[in-house]
């Protein structure tokens, strides 16, 4: 085995063996376990990404047994730029979850075991090249997230974890039908099948509708805006940040890679469908009364304009979202941070309580205003590098249709980004909320910043990042 | 032929299920639901891939068995939180605008919520 | 193995039957019942059809652990509040039968339509069957299971473990939990309980053990070794603890962990992540994952993280 494929093994090894480590350790010693773990795995990343950089992608077959007969990794750029993302999320998220679970809760206990079992199934989501070892590593991503929404008591967590499961499970049955109906028309359960013809479409159909559940793409989105907004915070930012992209990037896998040609008429319906859901997140966003709600719908409007990728494939328009996929996924991250420290101090994140924050929480307001930037793709932010290699790939295939939508996309982000932040700084002569609590650490606030300045600055720096993008996708059409 | 009877038997079975699964509030009866479809497509998993040797196909099945597991261990967890919010929210039911009436119960009022308090 | 075509169609009106009690049955403790003989009926099935393993996995975990659960769930239920746990509240209308229909009827024409395509066996299933012999197995299914897709098996294991850690979050803040319906006055309990226990036992070890080469393995075993662990449960033999132990957790987690040694050992020698390592190796860790599967299921049962001796 390679060193490389040797460190493959590490990413998903790591987490999995802190989890164990942290079920058999009593309670109150596994949170330390588990910030050890967390802070081991990424180290993983650097030398992968070293590889990556020089041969493309890193694969690895367990036991030797080549596909069909038995699984493979892969480790490629897009992949590798999601683990930075879960990476970098997972890190910031740390000092957040820390103050909130703290060992005299009793449900801390089975949270920190949950958050790396939780690591793990989103690391072997982005690795998995063989279509039901990716099944299950959304099952147990899914369940650990449920699970872990659930750790929040309240009725509305929990019903919004139950209304996920039950969602979650039925997009696993439409997936697991589909993947059933390409083992029985190519005989073999791996990603990349070469030489076949075109994939019997309705597995295809199935497969995606699966994942569009899992990815929360409207109209299968319903589960998200509650099982955010009521999840504790290091949870939201974890899940914003990662869990519906593995399910997105799995997406472009089947559709790149498994279907070789899909039809143009159905990139074209996911494209409309990505719009929709753009335009409808926005607006949606525009008119919630909680911060959380707004962050969660904003949400569910990027995974719509990232879906944009189907109808204009090409290389370029692959650079701009994976990029897109990276500055997002560390703004949201921040948002969901700041928001739960919000709801720390204030007590809860109804907008109402938001005029003034500027002076309360600076820090915290600064950090949505960044992140906001990175959402509306402002330049030099990093949303707007991915914003702008769309907008080019677009023009240059000359469909206009979704360049005008990507515009549109940015000024209905503007819209309810700028909301929010206008509140922020606006001094009424009473003000709202007549008592604070008392504030999180200060670290939880500089992590939540750092990312947003991350998404930011590596707006600046976007070529390393866009030449490993570079190589684009197996099977992209021209 | 025998296949062909066991598809109509799959597909017979998940219509069942997803119309149980839209008709009922109850969450145990939307995973009682989905338990069944659940097994209506295991069946089929086994019952399309051709045979070898006269033997059904070792790969789906070994899928199958493995999609036993992770449905249980779904099923355990469903369970556990369903008992949690019938506990916090006294019906066991995820549709927020359900008419308490329809449960059989009076209109929420001030000391049926104080009645379902926690028990930390 | 050439039944004639009637018993097909009668086994499977059957089980469209039962289907039918469930989902659309009145009372929710009547459906799970039919629920348990809708798994009952499955594991028929998967015997006509000549999946021994997966008759043997369905009865036992399918049928009645899923129904255990269900059962104990019902009952937490009915001890918070008797007449919310069953109520109704089920609109029937128009639309859902239509859309029940028209999924039944897409079903329908994604089963027949890939049946009659033309069909050559699985690539992934021959290879297995031809490469099964230089394995030392005589078991295809546990071939796949735990030799050429061992990785899934790995992570289907953890999916357990999650269910469980993952029930503790909810189990942590509420009341004790008691499944005990019938204790030792009862003359036949203590003969049930002293000759089921150990004909269970025996019947896990040798299903582990012929798991190799015949219909069986860790999974059947471990839910087996699971049924006996409600029996205890439900005769008060076994009561649910409160205080995790750390020996529960081991058990908890052997398992999954054995299943990390087997993909981690071969690269300590040199060798690819999960090299084959020999029968031994498969019954080490098939040994371990029976004791976690057996342990997880019943503790999910009882609700609390671990147990302890009742009276007995």
């Amino acid at each position: 085995m390679t060193p490389a494929a040797q460190l493959l093994i590490g990413l998903v090894f790591v987490p999995l063996s802190t989890a164990l480590v942290a079920v058999l350790l009593p309670p109150r010693r596994r949170r330390w376990a588990v910030v050890l773990g967390g802070l081991a795995w990424p180290c993983l990343l650097v030398p992968l990404s070293m590889a990556v950089a020089r041969e493309q992608s890193v694969v690895m077959v367990f036991g030797g047994w080549a596909p069909p007969l038995g699984i493979g990794w892969r480790l490629d750029a897009l992949g590798l730029v999601v683990l930075w993302v879960h990476a970098l999320a997972g890190i910031a998220a740390l000092p957040s979850a820390w103050r909130r679970f703290d060992p005299d809760l009793p449900e801390s206990g089975p949270f920190w075991s949950l958050w790396m079992i939780l690591a793990t199934g989103v690391n072997l989501a982005l690795l998995a090249a063989d279509l039901f070892n990716l099944y299950v590593a959304l099952e147990l991503t899914t369940l650990a997230a449920v699970a872990l929404i659930a750790t929040d008591d309240g009725i509305a967590a929990l019903a919004a974890a139950m209304r996920y499961l039950l969602l979650a499970v039925l997009g696993s049955l439409m997936y697991v039908l589909g993947v059933g109906l390409v083992y029985a028309q190519t005989g073999s359960l791996a990603m990349h099948q070469p030489g076949i013809e075109a994939l019997n479409n309705v597995a295809l159909v199935l497969m995606l509708t699966g994942l569009m559940v899992k990815a929360a793409i409207f109209p299968l989105h319903v589960w998200l805006p509650h099982a955010y907004s009521n999840a504790p915070g290091p949870v939201a930012a974890i899940m914003a940040a990662v869990v519906g992209k593995a399910a997105l990037v799995a997406f472009w896998r089947i559709w790149f890679e498994t279907a070789e040609a899909p039809p143009a008429q159905l990139a074209d319906f996911l494209g409309l469908i990505g719009a929709a859901a753009l335009v409808y997140g926005a607006i949606a966003a525009y008119l919630q009364p909680r911060l959380k709600m707004v962050i969660a719908y904003s949400s569910i409007s990027h995974f719509g304009f990232l879906l944009l990728l189907l109808p204009l494939a090409s290389q370029q328009a692959f650079q701009g979202a994976g990029f897109h996929l990276l500055a997002h996924g560390l703004a949201k991250a921040a948002m969901f941070l700041a928001a739960a420290n919000i709801v720390v101090v204030l007590g809860s994140d109804s907008i109402r309580h938001l005029p003034g924050l500027d002076k309360r929480m600076p820090l915290e307001a600064f950090t949505l205003a960044l992140a906001g930037v990175t959402l509306i793709g402002l330049p030099p932010s990093g949303g707007f590098t991915g914003k702008w290699m769309l907008l080019s790939a677009a023009w240059e295939t000359g469909g206009w249709f979704w360049l005008v939508l990507i515009v549109l996309s940015g000024l209905m982000s503007a819209a309810y980004v700028f909301r929010i932040l206008a509140l922020t700084c606006f001094h009424p002569a009473r003000r709202a909320v007549h008592h604070l609590h008392p504030r999180p650490p200060k670290i939880t606030s500089l992590a939540a910043l750092t990312l947003a300045l991350l998404a930011v600055v590596i707006g600046l720096y976007p070529h390393p990042v866009l030449d490993l993008l570079g190589a684009g996708m197996p099977g992209m059409v021209r | 032929m025998t296949s062909a009877v066991f598809v109509l038997v799959a597909a017979a079975i998940f219509g069942l299920g997803v119309h149980g699964l839209l008709v009922s509030a109850h969450i145990m009866r939307k995973l009682l639901a989905l338990n069944l479809m659940l097994s209506a497509l295991f069946l089929l998993l086994i019952v399309v891939p051709a045979t070898i040797d006269g033997r059904p196909d070792p790969v789906p099945q070994a899928l199958v068995l493995t999609g036993i597991v992770i449905a249980v261990s779904t099923t355990a967890f469903a369970l556990a939180l369903m008992v949690r919010l019938f506990r916090k929210q006294g019906h066991a039911s995820i549709h927020p605008d359900i008419d308490p009436r329809l449960l059989g119960r009076k209109a929420p009022s001030k000391a049926n919520k104080t009645a379902q308090g926690d028990d930390r | 193995m050439s039944a004639p075509l009637a018993v097909d169609v009668l086994l499977g009106l059957i089980l469209v039957g039962l289907a039918a009690q469930v989902a659309i049955g009145e009372h929710l403790f009547r459906a799970i019942v039919f629920y348990v003989a809708f798994g009952l009926s499955m594991s028929v099935i998967w015997a006509r059809l000549g999946a021994p393993d997966l008759a043997l996995a369905d009865a036992a975990i399918g049928a009645g652990l899923t129904g255990a659960l269900m059962m104990v769930a019902f009952r937490r239920l009915v001890e918070i509040d008797p007449k919310q746990a069953q109520a109704q509240a089920t609109r029937s209308s128009a639309l859902a039968v239509l859309i029940g229909v028209l999924a039944a009827g897409m079903v329908a024409t994604i089963g027949l339509t890939a049946l009659t395509l033309e069909q050559q066996p699985g690539r992934a299933g021959l290879q297995v069957m031809e490469t099964l012999g230089d394995t030392g197995l005589g078991n295809p299914i546990t071939g796949v299971l735990l030799v050429f897709r061992g990785f899934d098996t790995l992570i289907e294991m953890t999916v357990l473990l999650t269910a469980f850690v993952g029930s503790r979050v909810m189990t942590t803040r509420s009341r004790f939990y008691v499944a005990t319906i019938a204790g030792f006055q009862l003359p036949l309990v203590r003969t049930l309980v002293a000759v089921i226990l150990p004909l269970a036992a025996l019947i896990a070890m040798h299903l582990l053990w012929i798991g190799s080469d015949q219909p069986g393995g860790a999974f059947q075993a471990g839910s087996v070794l699971a049924g006996a662990g409600v029996l205890l449960l439900l005769t008060g033999t076994l009561l649910p603890a409160s205080k995790s132990r750390a020996l529960v957790r081991l058990a908890l987690v052997a398992g999954v962990a054995s299943l990390c040694v087997l993909v981690l050992a071969p690269m300590l020698r040199g060798q690819v992540a999960m090299a084959y390592l020999g029968r031994g190796s498969l019954l080490f860790a098939e040994a371990l994952m029976m004791v976690s599967i057996a342990t997880s299921l019943t503790l999910l049962f009882a609700g609390r993280p671990s147990l302890k001796v009742g009276r007995p």
